[in-house]
């Protein structure tokens, strides 16, 4: 339609206004695309994280979550028999932690994780070999970055202390050679991590027959919230989680991001409708006696409103699209300061990109942007026409 | 708190049923469950489950247990403190020999703190602690306090940024906002410059309204601000069921939001004045 | 077509009142007229007499409070707004004095905005508008925007515009209001020009030039029609 042509070219009458208001609203629509990221990002990279490895389940002591607390599961060679009973269960990985101190000048503290070399789903090696293939004997370790960033490599040799035992030293610790590096999925910010197995933290940290955690594998088709059931009326005294149920925990304990992005998700579509509102009230109340005059010509009042929407769409187009590569690059800027975040595994993305949030965010901008500039539209055409025309003409 | 140190076992594990901390008092006797013993429940838990004062409760670190029978002395309220606002479990109070005794640890702690005589010497006493006892680590308190604070100091940095970004979007939408008034008002301008009004006095007029819409403005946004800080802080307190003020609304913030407000205000009005006198007057009411 | 009495406009006892701040303005009040096919109407009367008040009733822009206007045989307040809105559309021309152009549309386009409306496909529209243009005087101005042209050449697309849909009646609001003599002569001898080939054409206007080169006069006077 020859008056949508109008729209377009309206726009470019006020070069410096909607250039303006493009950028005011570009800003609104980076935020609101980092609002959506971040409301549902933590939520989505954390389930990624739990399902890297492929187990599906997580079992801890009564009222923890895993690593929570010192708490472990006594008895664990009967509570893995009697897990892997169930035909749903392919495989139950146990893992012990504990934090030890290395022996050297300033006795860094070392999170330990005690692991069986043929099912563990904690690590995933970079270089060197697994503790599967020891072939330094019993007492191989593989260490993280932040210790290989200390200068320890393959081949070398370290000593590791249990804690709080400075009144029976020679008998909690253990001397390590140092087999494979890894890349430890669960690891925080800055944390120096290391695996062994599980026998031989057990017998330094004497705590024969338990774990802090059990990794379980499901078999193909197995429902994990039919298995969680099964096993929480079999072992009372667990914790037993599936990933999505574990996901739910930590977004209540992270539920400040999650009311901080609605809220100001609400705010930047609030800024958007009230900008384009702004502008568009302004340039149609410029327009009133043109808008009068081709209203007496006959074009109607649908055609007006088509164009008014059109030119708002316009607006909106253009400022989602700035908009949304802004948002990407602020979202990293956010990103690196909230990667700080102690407590929280370094593999957690606080902002995940997904084509669905930014299709999102340009649809509630543009959504916004066009129905804003639609109320001053209207009023605009519900103007009596002859009395417009009369106080706009001298 | 620079005089005191924490002494800290290399891990600092509690007990499973419920995070449980104790009070030494050397003359009780710590067999929990042959004496009559009393315990404090926090407010929040106290609460939930409908706890009073003079109420017995049985408590124990095995789900599947007997637990000890003990009687509840009073009803305590937890300091205010930020890093426990995520704590999932509720806590008791219990004298020390007793918890000890209830986990398995008998003559175990997990941190104890020091209160020194000179607390100029805290760095020199932590090195020979650490030396004497070398499975532990001993902080000075106000690094513990550092470490402690990380989250919301990371908090602190993404309101900064998200502070930046907002700002930046309100200054565009100044700006934008100032561009159309410039241009509604041409005609008027120019009309008041053919009757003889001068460029000065219109400039001042301009800057004067910009400075009055930008204090009152500002003052407004103090205003719901303020309103804002008191419905985050009743909808947080209520949420966690704590007395910790997440919100508050300083003096030197209320300036700093006065000074950006009328700042941004001036200069955005300014800039518009200048240009609306920069219109050729005969040419915009000859149009 | 034409109305009951045979005209081309026939109003009986217009009225058109409306409140301002408490008061009743009777802009119009009483008028009785007829307009033929192929007038040339001047309705003059000092500012504030009703004339713009008059035109926007006999055009169908405005309907009255009393009496009744047929245009085209249609009496104009029986239809709903939407239904006048098309019959100004098709049967109605109207031209301001401030042109009321788009500014950021060429002469051409301007012109075809009518056409493009009532539906009429492109080829038609753009062969319409050049011929409209041409006959206007502005053959070679068709792709310069309002901005480009004088304020003459910018009335000249506006007259161009109303004729688009070859209207009955072609209506005019002190269309030299914003023009000096020398181009409000311009204006007037295309008015003159146009009727000569049969468009029918009413003007309101205090410029007596235009109103002594009209073929009839009607002189209105606080809403009424002067004798």
């Amino acid at each position: 339609m020859l008056i949508l042509r109008y729209s377009a070219r309206e726009l470019l009458r006020h070069p410096i206004r909607s250039g303006l208001a493009i950028l005011g609203v570009a800003v609104a629509c980076a935020m609101l695309l980092d609002m959506l990221m971040l409301g549902g990002g933590l939520n989505s990279s954390f389930e990624s994280l739990l399902t890297t490895a492929g187990y599906e389940l997580r079992v801890a002591p009564a009222g923890t979550l895993p690593f929570d607390t010192g708490a472990t599961i006594s008895d664990l060679q009967t509570v893995r028999t009697g897990m892997q009973r169930l035909d749903e269960i392919d495989g139950v990985a146990p893992v012990l932690g504990a934090n030890l101190l290395l022996e050297g000048p300033d006795r860094p503290r070392v999170f330990v994780l005690g692991v069986d070399p043929a099912d563990q789903g904690i690590y995933r090696l970079e270089a060197g070999e697994d503790l599967r293939s020891e072939a330094r004997g019993e007492r191989g370790i593989v260490i993280d970055r932040e210790l290989t960033d200390r200068g320890l490599a393959i081949g070398d040799t370290i000593m590791l202390q249990a804690p709080g035992s400075f009144a029976d030293a020679r008998s909690r610790r253990g001397e390590f050679t140092i087999v494979g590096i890894a890349d430890f999925l669960y690891s925080s910010v800055g944390e120096r991590s290391a695996a062994v197995s599980l026998g031989t933290l057990a017998e330094i940290t004497d705590q024969p027959d338990e774990a802090s955690l059990l990794m379980v594998r499901l078999a193909e088709g197995a429902d994990p919230e039919d298995v969680v059931a099964r096993l929480r009326s079999d072992f009372p005294g667990l914790e037993i989680a599936s990933v999505g149920q574990l996901v739910e925990r930590a977004a209540q304990r992270l539920s400040y991001f999650r009311q901080l992005a609605v809220i100001l998700g609400t705010v930047s579509l609030i800024v958007t409708t009230l900008l384009i509102g702004t502008i568009m009230a302004i340039s149609i109340n410029d327009r009133y006696g043109t808008i009068a005059a081709l209203r007496a010509i006959g074009i109607s009042r649908r055609s007006l409103v088509a164009a008014f929407a059109l030119e708002s769409l316009l607006l909106s187009l253009a400022a989602a699209t700035i908009g949304l590569a802004l948002g990407l690059l602020v979202a990293g800027q956010l990103e690196s300061i909230l990667s700080d975040f102690p407590g929280l595994p370094a593999a957690i993305r606080f902002f995940v990109l997904d084509p669905g949030r930014v299709g999102l965010a340009a649809a509630g901008v543009i959504a916004a942007g066009v129905l804003a500039a639609l109320v001053p539209a209207i009023r605009a055409m519900n103007a009596p026409i002859a009395s417009t025309l009369h106080r706009e003409e001298p | 708190m620079t005089g005191l140190l924490l002494v800290l076992s290399a891990g600092s594990f509690i007990a499973p049923l419920a995070s449980v901390e104790g009070v030494w008092t050397q003359d009780t006797h710590p067999l929990p469950c042959r004496v009559a013993t009393s315990i404090l429940v926090e407010r929040s838990l106290a609460a939930d489950i409908g706890l009073s004062p003079g109420d017995s409760v049985d408590v124990g670190s095995d789900p599947a247990g007997p637990g000890c029978r003990v009687m509840i002395a009073g009803v305590y309220e937890p300091d205010a403190d930020p890093s426990e606002l995520a704590r999932e479990r509720p806590r008791i109070l219990m004298h020390l020999p007793e918890v000890a005794a209830m986990a398995g640890r008998e003559d175990e702690v997990d941190r104890f703190s020091i209160r020194l005589r000179d607390p100029a010497g805290a760095d020199d006493v932590a090195r020979d602690l650490v030396a004497l006892m070398p499975g532990t680590r001993v902080l000075r308190a106000d690094v513990v306090a550092a470490r402690a604070s990380t989250t919301f100091e990371v908090v602190r940095r993404f309101h900064r940024a998200i502070g930046i970004i907002t700002i930046t979007a309100g200054g565009v939408f100044l700006a934008c906002i100032m561009t159309l008034k410039v241009q509604e008002r041409r005609s008027q301008v120019a009309a008041l410059r053919l009757v003889g009004v001068s460029r000065k006095t219109l400039l001042s007029w301009l800057i004067l309204e910009a400075a009055l819409v930008s204090v009152f403005g500002g003052i407004l946004g103090i205003g719901i601000g303020s309103l804002a800080s008191r419905l985050i802080n009743g909808f947080y307190q209520r949420a966690y069921q704590t007395t910790l003020e997440f919100s508050i609304v300083t003096t030197e913030t209320v300036w700093i939001g006065l000074v950006l407000a009328v700042s941004l205000g001036l200069i955005a009005g300014a800039v518009g004045a200048v240009r609306l006198l920069q219109v050729d007057a005969l040419a915009e009411v000859g149009r | 077509m034409i109305g009951p009495q045979g005209a081309l406009v026939e109003a009986s006892d217009v009225r058109r009142e409306y409140r301002l701040k408490g008061d009743l303005i009777q802009a119009v009040n009483g008028v009785s007229l007829e307009i033929q096919a192929g007038d040339f109407l001047a309705i003059v009367g000092p500012s504030g007499s009703g004339k713009s008040t008059l035109l926007h009733l006999l055009g169908a822009v405005d309907t009255p409070t009393g009496g009744i206007i047929y245009l085209d045989g249609i009496d104009v307040a029986s239809m709903s707004d939407p239904e006048r809105a098309r019959f100004r559309l098709e049967h109605v021309g109207l031209v301001f004095q401030r042109f009321h152009l788009l500014p950021m549309l060429t002469a051409m386009e301007n012109v075809e905005l009518p056409m493009a409306e009532a539906g009429v496909s492109r080829r038609e529209r753009r062969e319409r508008a050049a011929e409209l243009l041409e006959r206007v005087g502005l053959a070679n101005r068709m792709r310069h925007r309002p901005g480009e042209i004088s304020g003459g050449q910018r009335q000249r697309v506006a007259v161009a515009r109303a004729l688009a849909n070859r209207p009955s009646l072609l209506l005019a609001d002190e269309p030299t209001g914003e023009l000096d003599q020398k181009t409000s002569g311009e204006v007037l001898e295309l008015f003159q020009s146009l009727n000569a080939d049969g468009t029918s054409i009413a003007v309101a206007t205090h410029d007596l030039q235009l109103a002594e080169g009209a073929r009839k006069r009607l002189v209105l006077v606080d809403g009424r029609i002067r004798e």
